[in-house]
């Protein structure tokens, strides 16, 4: 998605500031990112996670990043080469004025009482932020500048190192970061696996990675990268194509497989990923092919979900108990309808407008539904209960793993829709309104009824998960159709890569996927996700698996 | 055919039957007036090139034409039907087709989809059928692509047909833009400085695309042209715009020999024939809006 | 100048539209007849369920041109950055709730200096300023991450990075300050009612109202006398030609972000001083309404954002009454946000231009 027809000529233009001022002011955004980090309250819920047992916390972690961060972006040559001295000396700056802000900020609090304000600035961050040392003592305040000088250094001269060592240290610190994160589903693969390390040697302890394990790790993915980075250079760039459709069919075998290797509560995460998947592919055709800014996604979700518990529950509120698999069209027809009846009228107008106007229905559907008005049909904010499962072949579909692939099933037979329109005359037409809707108009595309289109099939893939979703949890209430599932939605198809189908999976099981598995992330998930909407559109604009690619093999074919 | 004409008309028909027929067209833009009292009349299988300075209006009478703009008044007809007021896919699939003055292709897709987009009103295979992948859908993309590259080939750039339309060089955007074009099957092309930023050697190359499109096509062109030496190769009429106003219309032969033309390119002076001037209006309003 | 006839035998105007609509235009037409049965049969039945007496009704109205002046205050803000940007920021409601924010500290402050009894009339400005600053800076941050990257280039990146923004504000607003409601500490003199020809009624409401007035007009003053006003003007009818004039327009967008967050943040506070309590996602329902009033008025237009904040409001305030009584709904007031996003896509059906709005047929818009 980067349509950059540029609309006008004029343009921004920056000062330049001199390089020390430059460094100085990375130095203070890092600090205040920290502080932000602290304020927030992450730190104290992130210093619980152990990525390296005993040794290092998630949220250390992330200040390290921060400090590295500012060190390498300051240590960064602008022009000529890269000196020694510079490297080190505005690395260290950079750092140490993070340092100075987070050290600021404990003495701040250590003085004046601020929790009536901010919430967050309580005891227990100022003792988590004194690492070990007695809080208000000279340690505490000097330290942390210290330990930024030393980082921001760190980051200096991974700046000026020569790349390919710099990506082989960035694998082995990805590859520890995951596995420490990740602990619990690799601890339920191992135990699942036959037993072949005999159990005098444990990789994980009981909150991270053990300290052997994590050097191993570190090690190990930096010896990987350069090992694949000199495969790669010596193999031509048609295998190299090709390599990226086997990655995508390692992730689909990964994909089929993950249940069966886990435990229940990783198949349950995974049930939602595919669910989500469900539903970004609806938006996908949408916002990814036909570039309609959609935030009411989630009545249509609603609509699915409705219509299969009105008719499969034995509730009193039924209004018929039928097999799933007779509810499931009725769903997605019904989703489809008010797809159109609601679309009619809002697309007309251009983006911008669309994404309000689409919110305020959005709205308007979670507010009836939870009204008293309709409170008789619908249960209010009770909800529907007693949903029954789906059966196949007389077996009833209960455990996660066996709804997992309910909702990945469904998700193989959108994929596929998607797929087929894309490459047939309507996804074309669809690609060619977002890229230039009055040309598109002038060559005969109906705009109204194009994106009429994509908006009916959108919502009907959304009443398609909407039903999954009442089958899967057995229940429904209002307050799972907030606004919240639509921008979750949204983000997975922007940070996957907008009109990528094998982006709607990447971006589901990054922003599904691991908020779940990480507890902590629970809280902050929003705003990690607000973050990444927008770094995404800073730093990669085309998404993790971008489209286009795509559209440029198909065109060779 | 006669019958549908607006009666109005006057009574000297051309000797072929004008397959675009525009009268009393005006566009105003808030009380700015663009153009006023334009008459055109397009004969089928002509080249028709349409002249004047810059700020004359022609290329509003084309997005008139086009429905890009709605005209503040006047009829237009295509091949004895009415367009004018209708929205512009309807007015493309009475068969009008047009190029931009500055390129606008879909800039991140492929020449080829490009030119698949042309054909979106040539292909009729349903949405369930793309979806099944019925017989019939196979067989239009597979023709459709055939088209395509035929189209490409046509235009002189087969070669392009799998780079993103961005990454093109400027010639080749402009023939894509008339592959993209002619795919559709117009009855009429209309071309908006197709010659624009070209050297004479890829002018000569477009006058004779020009003539094969109409030959080979059978399709009528009309221009919008600046480059003198292309007009007059390639066109059989010519019409000046001035100032939003039609100054005269002619053979090139005719045109050349015209003073006034000469006059409203150069802004000579002269007493007796003052050039039909827009009404001073555009000026105070221009005036009014920035004050 | 005469004008040309379009034909001599100019066709009846319904054969005309005829010709000249679709489908669209069919189906259009038999919702907006729907639409308009359905709200003329509850109004019918909302006049003669006689549920609520003319005194109620004078004092819903009075409420909701008090909570119109809240949404017109934060209409401005999408009506300026639309007009200059061609553009929406949906990050403005969480804006709103910065500046609302803001005011609640500084109050707390005064409170605790004792200002806010002593000196009353002081203490309001100076929250309200202080809600104009947590707001303008907040607007200023929005535009140096959402808008200004961007702006050379046609694409969704604004919108999803404000979309963005919308909720790291929302969610690191909740990290900062909790997420349970907050009041501003008491204006003793704010609490009660005053008598006003023959009403009653709550003095917050017409504190809110005057307060709202007097901000309005001094950015109609600003923007219709100042050096400042004439430059936004000028970019929001052509940035290019703007900037090839001298005009500074990275300043003048600047500068429009600014005053629009300013807005907000007052609207912030008259909204906390009038509902007594706050959260951190305050900000969404209330931008979304403020976004449906900007296009009621007519999106770009300043005096339509007032006129639609107007009427959103009274509309509100009124609707469930008068419309929703009529159908015999229990609990209409459940649904008074209905009424408010349903005028949002109302408009859109009807005239997505607005009331006041000509500029921008609904296609550019």
């Amino acid at each position: 998605m980067s349509f950059n027809a540029v609309t006008s000529s004029f343009k921004v233009t920056r000062r330049r500031k001199t390089p020390l001022a430059e460094t100085l002011q990375v130095g203070a955004l890092a600090g205040f990112a920290a502080i932000g980090f602290a304020l927030i309250g992450a730190y104290v819920a992130m210093d619980k996670r152990h990525v390296v047992e005993d040794t290092l916390t998630l949220s250390q972690i992330a200040f390290a990043l921060m400090a590295i961060a500012a060190g390498y972006v300051a240590g960064r040559d602008r022009q000529g080469r890269p000196s020694g001295t510079r490297v080190v000396v505005h690395g260290a700056v950079a750092g140490l004025t993070a340092g100075l802000c987070v050290s600021a900020l404990v003495l701040l609090m250590g003085s004046v009482s601020l929790r009536a304000t901010l919430v967050a600035a309580s005891p227990m961050l100022i003792k988590a932020l004194s690492l070990g040392a007695p809080i208000g003592s000279l340690q505490a305040l000097v330290q942390l500048p210290a330990l930024g000088a030393l980082l921001g250094v760190i980051g200096g001269l991974f700046a000026a190192m020569p790349s390919r060592y710099r990506r082989a240290l960035t694998y082995g610190f990805a590859f520890v970061l995951i596995a420490g994160l990740f602990r619990d589903v690799f601890v339920s693969v191992l135990d699942n696996l036959p037993d072949l390390n005999g159990p005098d040697w444990e990789v994980f302890g009981p909150g991270g990675l053990n300290r052997g394990s994590a050097l191993l790790l570190l090690v190990g993915g930096a010896l990987f990268c350069l090992v694949r980075d000199r495969w790669n250079a010596q193999i031509d760039p048609a295998r190299r194509a090709r390599s990226s459709k086997a990655g995508l069919a390692l992730l689909l075998v990964g994909v089929l497989v993950l249940p069966l290797v886990t435990n229940d509560f990783v198949a349950q995460v995974a049930m939602l990923v595919a669910l989500y998947m469900l539903m970004g592919m609806g938006l996908n055709i949408e916002l990814g092919l036909a570039g309609l800014v959609d935030l009411g996604f989630v009545a249509f979700f609603a609509v699915g979900a409705y219509t299969v518990a009105l008719m499969c529950s034995s509730g009193p509120l039924a209004v018929a108990d039928v097999s799933f698999w007779v509810a499931l069209p009725v769903a997605v027809v019904l989703a489809a309808g008010a797809g159109m009846l609601f679309g009619l009228p809002v697309l007309r107008v251009r983006g911008d407008y669309l994404a309000m106007a689409t919110l305020g229905l959005g709205e308007i559907i979670r507010v009836l539904v939870l009204s008293d008005a309709l409170a008789p049909y619908l249960g209010g904010s009770q909800g529907i209960i007693e949903i029954d499962h789906p059966r196949i072949f007389g077996v009833s579909l209960q455990s996660p793993a066996a709804l997992y692939y309910l909702a990945l099933a469904l998700a193989g037979v959108v994929a596929f829709i998607s797929w087929r329109l894309q490459h047939a005359r309507i996804g074309r037409a669809w690609l060619a309104m977002r890229e230039d809707e009055d040309v598109a108009q002038a060559l005969g595309i109906d705009p109204v009824a194009s994106k009429l289109l994509a908006y009916t099939i959108g919502a009907a893939f959304a009443g398609a998960a909407g039903a999954v979703f009442a089958a899967l949890v057995g229940s429904v209430y209002p307050h799972s159709f907030q606004l919240l599932v639509s921008i979750n939605v949204l983000a997975i198809l922007v940070i996957g890569g907008l009109g990528s189908l094998p982006g709607v999976l990447v971006g589901a099981i990054v922003l599904i996927g691991l908020p779940e598995l990480l507890r902590e992330f629970g809280e902050f998930r929003y705003l990690f996700y607000g973050i990444a909407l927008v770094a995404m559109m800073h730093v990669r604009a085309e998404g993790l698996w971008p489209a286009t690619t795509q559209t440029q093999e198909n065109a060779r074919a | 055919m006669p019958d549908v004409l607006p009666p109005n008309l006057p009574l000297a028909i051309p000797p072929r039957a004008p397959l675009l027929d525009v009268h009393g067209l005006k566009k105003a833009f808030g009380g700015m007036i663009a153009i006023q009292n334009v008459d055109l009349r397009i004969a089928e299988g002509s080249v028709h090139a349409i002249i004047g300075p810059n700020g004359a209006g022609k290329t509003t009478a084309f997005n008139c034409i086009t429905a890009f703009v709605q005209p503040t008044a006047g009829t237009i007809y295509l091949g004895g039907e009415r367009i004018d007021g209708l929205p512009a896919h309807v007015v493309a699939r009475h068969g009008v087709a047009r190029t931009y003055q500055n390129v606008r292709l879909f800039p991140n897709m492929t020449a080829l989809e490009n030119v698949l987009v042309g054909q979106h009103r040539r292909l009729h295979a349903t949405f369930w059928e793309a979806i099944l992948g019925s017989g019939r859908f196979r067989r239009e993309e597979a023709e459709a692509r055939a088209r395509a590259h035929h189209y490409l080939a046509f235009v002189g750039i087969p070669q392009r047909a799998g780079d993103l339309a961005r990454h093109m060089p400027y010639g080749d955007q402009r023939r894509l833009e008339i592959a993209r074009a002619l795919v559709a099957g117009p009855r009429i092309l209309m071309l908006d400085e197709p010659a624009a930023g070209m050297n004479p050697a890829e002018g000569r190359a477009l006058v004779e695309l020009i003539e094969r499109i109409r030959t080979e096509l059978g399709v009528t062109v009309v221009l919008i042209e600046h480059h003198m030496r292309v007009v007059m190769a390639v066109a059989e009429r010519i019409t000046v715009f001035n100032r939003g106003a039609i100054l005269t219309e002619g053979t090139p032969g005719e045109i050349q020999a015209d003073e006034r033309v000469i006059e409203a390119y150069l802004g000579r002076r002269s007493g007796q024939i003052a050039a039909p001037a827009a009404s001073p209006e555009p000026q105070r309003q221009m005036e009014a809006r920035i004050a | 100048m005469s004008e040309v006839p379009r034909s001599a035998t100019e066709p009846g105007a319904f054969s005309e539209w005829l010709r000249r609509s679709t489908w669209v235009d069919h189906v259009l037409l038999a919702i907006r007849i729907s639409v308009a049965a359905l709200v003329l049969v509850g109004l019918a039945g909302g006049l003669t369920a006689g549920t609520y007496s003319a005194a109620d009704f004078v004092s819903f109205t009075m409420f909701g041109l008090t909570i119109g002046s809240i949404y017109a205050l934060i209409a401005l803000g999408y009506t300026m950055v639309y007009g200059i940007l061609r553009m929406i920021n949906f990050a403005h409601g969480d804006v709103m709730m910065i500046g609302s924010f803001a005011g609640l500290f500084a109050a707390g402050a005064l409170n605790d200096a004792g200002l806010l009894n002593a000196l009353p009339l002081l203490a309001l400005p100076l929250v309200l300023a202080a809600g104009m600053a947590g707001g303008a800076t907040m607007s200023l941050i929005i535009e140096r991450i959402a808008y200004r990257p961007f702006l050379h280039v046609r694409s969704l990146a604004p919108l999803i990075c404000a979309i963005g923004m919308s909720f790291v504000l929302q969610y690191a607003a909740r990290g900062l300050f909790g997420t349970r409601n907050r009041a501003y500490p008491g204006f003793g003199w704010m609490e009660g009612t005053v008598s006003l020809f023959g009403l009653i009624v709550p003095i917050p409401q017409i504190v809110a109202f005057i307060a709202a007035l007097i901000v309005l007009a001094g950015l109609l003053a600003l923007v219709k006398l100042s050096p400042l006003g004439k430059a936004m003007r000028a970019v929001a009818e052509d940035r290019d030609a703007a900037a090839l004039v001298g005009i500074n327009v990275g300043a003048v967008i600047v500068a429009t972000f600014a005053i629009g967050g300013a807005m907000a943040g007052v609207a912030g506070v008259l909204y906390a001083l009038v509902f007594k309590q706050i959260t951190v996602f305050m900000g969404f329902a209330l931008g979304v309404k403020g976004f449906a009033a900007a296009i009621l008025g007519g999106i770009g237009n300043l005096g339509g954002a007032l006129l639609g904040g107007l009427v959103l409001g009274l509309a509100e305030a009124l609707g469930p009454a008068l419309v929703l009584e009529g159908f015999g709904l229990p609990a209409p007031y459940q649904l008074k946000d209905v009424i408010g996003y349903g005028m949002l896509v109302m408009i859109l059906i009807f005239r997505p231009q607005g009331l006041l709005g000509e500029r921008l047929a609904s296609k550019r818009a």
